[in-house]
């Protein structure tokens, strides 16, 4: 099998952490290095102490060999990230505003550079914990509402709509079942108006 | 939307049997109601399974007449008592034994008597029903009620898988 | 909290945003030198993952992908062979051998994302398979390279798999019955036995357009998306949208 069944229309956790290792981050090389010309992308000449912004992967790598630190990015903090808890509690309607990839940057930095994070791993990860879980009951209870036709979803980051993608398609997809099973005859029934017409009138309610 | 030829769903929701009342008195037909050999009397009912039903309650008995062969009686999936428990208290009723793909049930059955009530009405208790199943899936320590388990359609019972491996998958992600 | 640190979390974000459009707005045809090709091909992955029916292949896109792949890996060989012979004079040092690493580590990258993309088409040609020989034998495909729906190679793929598939039914089972009963394809009363992908499906999709824009939905309804919205639409309204690039499916 090409696909695996659990992957059509889907990405496993891991998939999405890995297209998260594309973002950019700004580092703080301890040494020089060469430029280098990738494919996708160049990385510019690093010297030591000067800060640079590259793609996160490699930062990752120059990390693992000691040759920078990294400069976590600004939302990935206790305060920051409190006052988002706070707001999630007094909006209940509205999602805040967090990054695209904010659970996988932040678990991929608490594991690999915990050290370069300005505040202590164990309290980033547990406000983190709450936060994911405020906004997951939060969309929870939001799905309460699913139509056939189409919703609305933002504010959720790549991570959130995922978990919940499974759920959301199964239903829309079988309340759109449900209704077409009506509207189909209706089309049919217009079409064959003519042929019908003085046969008995069944559909009146 | 047009069922696709290989759904299994699909294929035993047609074969699920429906009360229908003969039109007409049909030689040879007897052993539809225990009775080999011998005719089928008119207003007999019999079940037949929906592929079949379905048909012989649309073909019409003669050019002339608008009669046709059977006349398909209420199913007991569609009855007043299940269709007003649903109502009062969607979660709480047990589809699976009622029929087991209750919703492709309704779809065909709904098709035929082009019935918007009815589908309004179980497009609001699927509703329902989904959502008290996606809190199942939410919490897979928690102990599982194994009557509601029990008591899902085919596709409810997909849908509870899809969304507890989708919870799961981002539960191990999170702990390794 | 001080507000320099949200000062710098909105300059974040926008740069986020800015960087976002650039990438996204140039679409496949026109693949310029400034454009991420890696990028491109996360877009042309998860599009053709999310999609219930297959997209155009990206000719242009996957065969400048294979051909940068292929040089960079001579480059790779090219410099191990370097490092190799230069080893013990000292000219190659360790920045030389991490450099290499990058190099190679975004090779692998690469071809994992290549091979997402390959795999989600061949599943959804495994699944229709009957129904994309049909769309593909009609006089307007196949005849530009450019512009076909599947790869020579997919094609040659498809039409393998067909034809396995059908001596293994005829083998196991078809050639015990009546003639009439032993099609795979017949379309006849009210029921086609081809599976068809199921493009009134909902997906989920992401508004990259810089300009708001109107979506006609059925039951005259309409639907506006704006840069950076998230929705969840039926695919067949949506589609048009995904090749001009309007949207990206998520």
């Amino acid at each position: 099998m090409a696909l695996p069944e659990s992957l059509t229309y889907n990405l496993s956790p891991p998939e999405i952490s890995f297209l998260s290792e594309n973002e950019y981050i700004t580092i703080l090389p301890r040494y020089s290095m060469k430029k280098i010309e990738l494919i996708g992308e160049k990385i510019p000449t690093l010297r030591g102490m000067r800060r640079e912004r590259v793609p996160l992967w490699v930062a990752l790598i120059l990390k693992s060999q000691d040759k920078c630190n990294i400069v976590p990015p600004s939302w990935l903090e206790l305060d920051f990230l409190k006052m988002k808890y706070e707001e999630e509690m007094k909006l209940p309607h509205k999602f805040s505003a967090l990054p695209w990839h904010w659970l996988e940057i932040s678990k991929i930095l608490l594991a690999k550079a915990p050290d370069d994070l300005a505040d202590p791993s164990n309290k980033l990860k547990s406000i983190i914990q709450d936060l994911r879980e405020i906004r997951l009951v939060k969309s929870r209870k939001g799905l309460k509402e699913l139509n056939e036709s189409n919703i609305q979803l933002d504010g959720l980051s790549f991570m959130e709509i995922n978990e919940l993608r499974p759920y959301i398609l199964k239903v829309m997809d079988k309340l759109m079942n449900l209704h077409d099973s009506i509207s189909r005859n209706n089309v049919e029934a217009e079409t064959n108006e003519n042929e019908y017409e003085d046969g008995e009138a069944s559909e009146d309610e | 939307m047009d069922a696709d030829y290989y759904d299994i769903d699909d294929i035993l929701a047609e074969g699920e049997k429906v009360p229908c009342k003969f039109n007409l008195t049909v030689p040879g037909l007897g052993y539809l109601e225990g009775n080999p050999g011998k005719a089928i009397q008119k207003d007999s009912v019999v079940e037949l399974p929906l592929w079949l039903a379905s048909v012989l309650a649309i073909c019409e008995i003669s050019e002339e007449s608008s009669q046709r062969f059977i006349d398909l009686l209420e199913p007991p999936f569609f009855n007043a008592k299940v269709l007003n428990a649903l109502k009062t208290s969607a979660a709480s009723v047990d589809l699976h034994a009622i029929t087991s793909n209750f919703y492709k049930m309704t779809e065909k059955w709904a098709s035929m008597f082009d019935d918007e009530e009815l589908v309004e009405m179980i497009k609001q208790s699927f509703k329902d029903r989904a959502f008290e199943i996606n809190n199942y899936a939410n919490n897979t320590t928690r102990h599982i009620n194994n009557d509601f388990m029990s008591s899902l359609d085919e596709y409810e019972k997909y849908l509870f898988k899809v969304s507890s491996d989708s919870h799961k998958k981002m539960k191990t992600w999170i702990q390794e | 909290m001080s507000t320099t640190n949200i000062d710098d979390i909105i300059e974040d974000f926008a740069e986020q945003n800015r960087h976002t459009v650039k990438r996204f707005k140039s679409s496949d045809k026109a693949i310029s030198s400034n454009v991420n090709i890696y990028d491109e091909l996360v877009k042309a992955m998860l599009n053709e993952r999310m999609a219930p029916d297959l997209l155009p292949y990206q000719h242009k896109l996957i065969n400048e992908v294979l051909t940068k792949l292929s040089n960079q890996q001579q480059y790779l060989s090219d410099s191990h062979e370097y490092g190799d012979t230069n080893a013990s004079s000292g000219i190659v040092d360790g920045d030389f051998k991490l450099q290499l690493m990058i190099i190679e580590t975004e090779i692998e990258r690469l071809s994992y994302m290549l091979r997402l993309y390959l795999r989600s088409r061949l599943s959804k040609i495994d699944k229709y398979t009957i129904h994309y020989i049909s769309e593909t034998s009609k006089p307007e495909e196949g005849s530009q390279e450019d512009t076909s729906l599947v790869s020579k190679q997919e094609m040659e793929y498809m039409h393998q798999h067909f034809k396995i598939l059908t001596q293994l039914y005829n083998n196991s089972f078809l050639k015990k019955m009546p003639h009439f009963l032993t099609y795979l394809d017949d379309t006849s009363g009210g029921q086609s036995m081809i599976s068809k992908p199921p493009v009134n499906n909902h997906v989920f999709v992401k508004s990259v357009s810089k300009k708001p824009f109107v979506i006609s939905l059925d039951e005259d309804e309409d639907l506006e998306l704006t840069e950076n919205g998230i929705y969840v639409v039926k695919y067949k309204f949506i589609k048009p949208y995904v090749e001009l690039g309007d949207v990206v499916l998520i």
